[in-house]
């Protein structure tokens, strides 16, 4: 059974937000977790553009846009908190700060 | 029968490839360069659907600026290539890698069930235009454009401050 589009696309959202999630839990450095978050987001704006698309919607092709700026927004504070904290420990390991582990 | 055309499916099959290595590549130069892959295919699939100012602001802010920016900061930070075959630890992997496949399962049988198999009936796609998008930021998404404005504008403060390299008492800069 072939897949229409919307299905595939859905599905290929869905497999690039748990690729996203999958690296984000299990690489402990820094640097690609904030890749992998940023590739969380572009699965969900996959999806946002396939019901955009599905639905025929002016609104959804905004928030389209509205996402890709937040996250534009978001990388760049990570980033430089990320910076800030290499500036204080030297390594953008995400093991090894487990000073507020109760 | 359907709608999806062979330039979709490869589109889809690469940017799947990309991503797998952005997560699973032990050198993060790569994996910063395989993300700006990931994004251009990402783009070329929103071309693909009839999305082309969208698919054009993807190439434009995503590949062109944000990839740029992790490269500018793994080169700053000189970070290494990690020494194991694969980085991380591998009970990490595992669990991930289960909860990931419970996820994606998960999401995809309910998500499947509220679209169906329908194929989108092929329309002018003028609700995907630059004008349609600006008549809704300037009536319907009002607040939420002008907020995003604000938003930016916080970004670029908080990234000026927490850039900033400290002063020691002595004036000796950190």
């Amino acid at each position: 059974m072939i897949p229409s589009s919307t299905e595939f696309h859905l599905a290929l959202s869905l497999i690039l937000f748990c690729l996203g999630a999958i690296g984000f839990i299990a690489r402990g450095s820094g640097i690609i977790a904030l890749m992998c978050l940023e590739l969380m987001l572009n699965g969900v704006n996959l999806s946002l553009v396939t019901f955009a698309r599905y639905h025929q919607s002016a609104e959804a092709s905004a928030l389209i846009l509205f996402v890709v700026l937040v996250a534009a927004a978001e990388a760049a504070v990570a980033l430089s908190i990320l910076v800030s904290l290499f500036r204080k420990v030297g390594n953008v390991s995400l093991d090894n700060l487990r000073s507020l582990k109760g | 029968m359907t709608d999806l055309s062979l330039a979709q499916v490869i589109l889809g099959a690469l940017t799947i490839a990309s991503a797998v290595f952005v997560v699973a590549h032990r050198n993060p130069v790569v994996s910063a360069i395989m993300l700006m892959m990931t994004l251009l295919f990402t783009g070329g699939i929103y071309f693909s659907l009839g999305f082309e100012f969208i698919g054009a602001v993807q190439i434009l802010i995503y590949a062109g600026a944000i990839s740029v920016l992790f490269v500018f900061i793994v080169m700053l930070l000189d970070l290494k290539p990690s020494l194991a075959k694969l980085p991380g630890r591998p009970l990490a992997w595992a669990l991930a890698v289960l909860a990931g496949v419970a996820m994606f399962a998960g999401f995809l049988f309910t998500s499947l069930q509220a679209v169906g198999p329908q194929m989108v009936t092929e329309s002018d796609m003028a609700f995907a235009s630059a004008t349609a998008i600006s008549l809704s930021f300037l009536s319907k998404s009002m607040l939420a454009f002008q907020v995003t404005g604000l938003l930016l504008l916080a970004a670029v403060m908080g990234v000026t401050v927490l850039g900033k390299s400290k002063r020691t008492e002595s004036g000796i800069q950190q």
